[in-house]
């Protein structure tokens, strides 16, 4: 097994009880520790989850073929459960990789009509592997992987036009501790999990952004919901498609709720004793506290306001003379920034 | 559909992608292993593309038969691992 340095990335900001050090830990569960893994597998997701007592779920398997590897390198010999979430390459394209190194017990697939000759290949394969196989249906479903409980949310009516709409939810719970694993879905997902099982999705210690941290994955009212102490983002360095979002980013900056990506921080390991939790990054050395990457338009310096694009050193000033700004749409009030100039600051600034 | 592309050149540790260009400057990033042998760089291409609906009508058909003898195993209940 290759040798991982734990480092602890965010201890003391949003990490109440946090138990002890994380480096000094093995890598797999002991004592009354859950662990749950957000893997680096580049542009898609693939989400490990450990409980106490040596159970293994693996909700999505990424794109690659790196997945039975990183699962490997963790000391794994076994997984009980796989979770496609949907049927999107970037989730499943793993999965047969996993079905034969592991031979999980059962299959949770969300049902969908959506297919390609990629997903039926992994179906037939599901369907000779002679595994146990489930699906995610109208009502939610409990599913007990020793004492963390997985809450499968209710799935809406299948959408057609877009398979994300159609991912499988998933809420993780372990004592006090919770995660919410809502796949790819969208606005109109969300908010059938919003109006209809609001219990279900409320107050979750960390929120795995959906569709990795696109801006139709997530929204304020969501946001407000779920009451996320951290956010994780799962996707691929330079990926083609700009996720994360620079407006989802912002939302963040704006409810103040920390950003974790897989993209610059490699895999996320948060680790719970059922009360407190801590989270170690792969990747990064030793930091502080994920820090917003916006630039505060009521405290930055001269210079730091001349990095934003189109600001030179006259808009600066005045920027700095309108103080205070209640919210950034406050700038418009700003001579020289107008609607449009404002629109390409908006992603890079806050007030505060 | 026909549309035509260019090669503008190979990327790739082992330059195994293509970087394809339509006529309005857009790029494609396609893998060489999928082009012609001896294609290079300033090549035109030539790509006809056409929506083949039997094929799709029969990996969805095979797909729903599946799901529906999976399904019909699946009593829905709560599940303890």
């Amino acid at each position: 097994m290759r040798s991982f340095t734990w480092l602890l990335v965010a201890l003391g900001f949003c990490l109440p009880a946090a138990p002890a050090t994380a480096q000094d830990r093995p890598e797999t569960t002991h004592d009354k520790t859950a662990i749950i893994d957000f893997l680096d597998v580049g542009q898609g997701d693939a989400i490990l989850i450990r409980s106490p007592e040596g159970k293994t779920a693996l909700i999505d398997a990424g794109p690659s073929k790196e997945i039975v590897r990183l699962i490997r390198e963790r000391g794994v010999k076994s997984i009980d459960l796989v979770v496609v979430s949907h049927h999107h390459a970037d989730h499943y394209g793993g999965m047969d990789d996993v079905i034969r190194a592991f031979h999980p017990r059962v299959f949770l697939d969300n049902g969908s009509s959506h297919t390609t000759p990629n997903y039926l290949k992994l179906l037939r394969l599901v369907r000779d592997s002679g595994m146990r196989v489930i699906f995610a249906g109208e009502a939610s479903r409990k599913i007990e992987l020793g004492s963390v409980i997985l809450t499968v949310l209710p799935q809406p009516p299948e959408d057609p036009h877009d398979e994300n709409d159609n991912s499988i939810g998933l809420r993780v719970r372990y004592g006090s501790f919770s995660a919410l694993l809502p796949g790819d879905s969208q606005s109109r997902e969300r908010a059938f999990w919003m109006r209809n099982v609001p219990e279900l999705v409320r107050d979750c210690t960390v929120l795995k952004l959906a569709h990795h941290g696109s801006r139709n994955g997530t929204d304020a009212r969501w946001l407000r919901l779920v009451q996320p102490k951290l956010a994780v983002a799962s996707l691929g360095s330079g990926n083609e498609y700009g996720h994360p979002h620079p407006q989802t980013v912002a939302l963040l900056a704006d409810l103040r709720v920390p950003l974790l990506r897989t993209d610059r921080d490699g895999t996320i390991t948060i680790r719970s004793d059922g009360e407190g939790w801590d989270v170690v990054s792969s990747r990064h050395a030793p930091r502080g506290p994920p820090k917003s990457e916006h630039i505060n338009v009521n405290t930055a310096t001269q210079a730091e306001l001349e990095q934003l694009p189109g600001i030179g050193p006259a808009l600066a000033k005045r920027i700095i003379e309108g103080r205070p700004y209640r919210t950034v749409d406050d700038l418009e009030r700003v001579k020289g920034i107008g609607k449009r100039r404002l629109a390409g600051l908006r992603p890079l600034v806050m007030a505060r | 559909m026909k549309i035509r592309l260019s090669i503008d050149h190979f990327e790739g540790d082992r330059k195994q992608i293509a970087v394809l260009l339509t006529d309005d400057g857009e790029q494609i990033n396609w893998p060489k292993k999928l082009l012609p042998r001896g294609t290079k760089a300033g090549d035109i291409l030539s790509f006809e593309i056409e929506r083949d609906l039997e094929a799709t009508k029969q990996v969805s058909e095979q797909t729903r038969q599946i799901q529906e003898e999976l399904k019909h195993r699946d009593p829905g209940e709560d599940l303890k691992l």
